[in-house]
């Protein structure tokens, strides 16, 4: 491996400017005289361009529905979404390219500030947290529930759901096609490897890797045997 | 010969896109404030930075009913300018309401705020600023002046889409903005059209209303409104078009910089240098003395025009102002004075320099005319 360049981190690292008035008051606007699907249907026209407008609508038409939404969310296009009802945006969050949000008509999505989420991650968000400044990396997956299987005498696909609530804590990282899934709490300040399957909760700082992921280290130096013993 | 406007070169590039967004209007049966006016009204609201923006079938029906949902009832007094089009004017008249006249500043040509307070009497309700050519009117003192005065302000941005003052465009500095969407305009239909913006609700409600019969739902006319209703093709049509506007307005100011600088000393006055990117140069006109000649020796080579010949306040249709000649000598000097040079999106550098080539050359022949003469 060749020596790496060192480049500054872009995202976060500033004050998010809040958006102009205008934009909240062309969202409360949008939200009074439009039905959700009217909305959604404005948000899918402008939704595969780049110029300022096409940005500038995605934004609106998510915080005409959303819960909440902070100042300076940035939606690249080809964005899917579902049930923007239910979500709950903060601040400086960024939505990568072909991202898929899937909320649940009667689900929670709440993504903190800050979050950066790469291009074509898909985030079953049915009951779905995630904190500040998390990183999401492309194709990085989390799963939001999960079918009973019981009677076993019934199609899987037709027995009861069971949805945890997954929780990205804090200034977590999510590595590119990780999976997280359904129930799983990402510890602050953790990594998750490339291709990790997550199927249990991840210790704060740890790095876990592998599938099913394993903890492999953990970012302040201490050795993972001294910390199994304990 | 260089035309004054040539449409059909942004036409021809988007024909595709237009021709399908016409084929999906015709497809969904919907020709009337469906879809396509819903995103155009959302877009054109982004676009000028504004929370609200109602489509309408002109412009003149949108300065119309701009002044209606700003309360200007007969009997009351709405100031604007004598250049400008007709429309303003009448509009004015329409809602019941007596236009008085201000001049303009003889350097921008827009209303000149000097002039202003002593025009404002108890029955002013609206001051309607005109950004003439694509320059924004000088809207910091005539808002104050207006807010001093519990006036509306209702710009009128016919010619005006996307200029910019302190990163507040066309329509979005006073209280409504009012918009033309004719077809040579900067964003132009193919066939007529109009919007109203405003950060006020209330506004944009009433004008909503009232463009649509008054009807709050359907059959139910809580006021008599009037049928001033964008149709889906024209909606469609801008839609595919916006997306082009700031590039188009980039290369009418790349335009007017290569006519700035070669006019400089060519014995034409040129339009005073804007301010930041207020002006978006609908049209970029230079005044020249002895207009008409110039314009005609120019004819065989260069397609010019006259935005306006004749001032409102000396038309024979406005009499009825009760002004004459001399009432408003910088509108009355440009009025006899300018004329507009090709302008398009698309216009070529070597268009522009023919164009000025021909004009230097009109009038160095004029003044060693004149020359010889004295």
């Amino acid at each position: 491996m060749g020596p790496a360049r060192i480049a500054r981190a872009v995202h976060g690292r500033g004050a998010v400017r809040p958006d102009p008035a205008f934009e909240i008051a062309f969202a409360q606007d949008l939200a009074h005289r439009c039905a959700p699907s009217e909305i959604m249907a404005l948000f899918r026209r402008f939704n595969q361009g780049e110029d300022h407008i096409d940005f500038l609508m995605r934004r609106t038409c998510v915080r005409a529905l959303a819960r909440r939404c902070g100042s300076g969310l940035r939606i690249e296009p080809g964005v899917g979404l579902r049930h923007v009802e239910t979500f709950e945006i903060g601040d400086g969050v960024v939505i990568g390219e072909q991202v898929v949000i899937h909320g649940r008509f009667d689900g929670r999505c709440e993504i903190g500030s800050k979050v950066w989420i790469g291009a074509q991650a898909f985030l079953d968000a049915r009951d779905l947290v995630i904190g500040d400044n998390v990183g999401w990396a492309p194709g990085a997956k989390v799963l939001g529930s999960k079918h009973s299987g019981l009677p076993i005498d019934v199609p899987i696909i037709a027995t009861d759901l069971l949805i945890p609530r997954t929780v990205v804590e804090d200034d977590a990282d999510i590595g590119m096609n990780a999976i997280l899934l359904p129930g799983v709490t990402i510890g602050r300040g953790a990594i998750v490897g490339a291709g990790a399957v997550v199927t249990k909760d991840v210790p704060a700082f740890s790095k876990v890797a592998g599938c099913p992921a394993q903890v492999i280290g953990y970012r302040d130096g201490r050795e993972v045997l001294a910390e199994a013993s304990q | 010969m260089i035309p004054f406007l040539d449409l059909k070169l942004q036409h021809g590039a988007l024909e595709p896109e237009l021709a399908e967004a016409a084929r999906r209007v015709i497809a969904s049966g919907q020709f009337v404030l469906g879809e396509h006016n819903a995103a155009f009204e959302a877009a054109f609201a982004a676009f000028c930075g504004c929370p609200h923006a109602v489509t309408v079938n002109t412009g003149t029906s949108a300065l119309h009913l701009a002044l209606l949902a700003a309360g200007v009832r007969p009997g009351d007094e709405v100031i604007t300018t004598p250049s400008t089009f007709v429309a303003t004017v009448a509009a004015i008249q329409y809602a019941g309401a007596t236009a008085r006249l201000v001049d303009i500043d003889p350097e921008t040509w827009t209303m000149n705020p000097a002039l202003l307070e002593a025009a404002i009497t108890p029955r002013t309700k609206a001051i309607v600023p005109v950004h003439l050519h694509g320059r924004l009117a000088d809207m910091a003192p005539i808002m104050a002046i207006a807010r001093a005065h519990d006036l509306t302000v209702i710009e009128d941005a016919a010619q005006a889409h996307g200029a910019e003052l302190d990163g507040r465009r066309a329509g979005a500095i006073g209280d409504i903005g009012c918009f033309s969407f004719y077809p040579g305009k900067n964003l132009g239909a193919c066939g007529e059209g109009g919007a109203v913006t405003t950060h006020r609700a209330d506004l944009a409600a009433r004008v909503r209303l009232l463009r649509d019969w008054g009807q709050e739902r359907k059959y139910l006319h809580v006021e008599k409104g009037f049928n001033y209703r964008l149709d889906e093709l024209q909606a469609a049509l801008l839609n595919v078009k916006l997306p082009h506007l700031q590039s188009w307005t980039q290369m009418r100011r790349h335009a007017a910089a290569r006519y700035d600088r070669n006019l400089a000393g060519a014995g034409v006055q040129q339009p005073a240098p804007p301010r930041g990117r207020n002006h978006v140069y609908h049209v970029y006109a230079v005044r020249v003395s002895d207009r008409d000649t110039v314009r005609a020796k120019l004819a065989p080579d260069v397609g010019t025009n006259i935005h306006y010949p004749i001032p409102v306040h000396l038309q024979p249709a406005y009499a009825d102002l009760g002004y004459g000649r001399g009432d408003f000598p910088a509108s009355e000097l440009l009025a006899d004075e300018t004329l507009s040079l090709p302008m398009f999106p698309g216009i070529t550098d070597e268009q522009v320099d023919a164009v000025c080539d021909a004009l230097r050359d009109v009038c160095k022949a004029r003044s060693s005319l004149h020359g010889k003469a004295a």
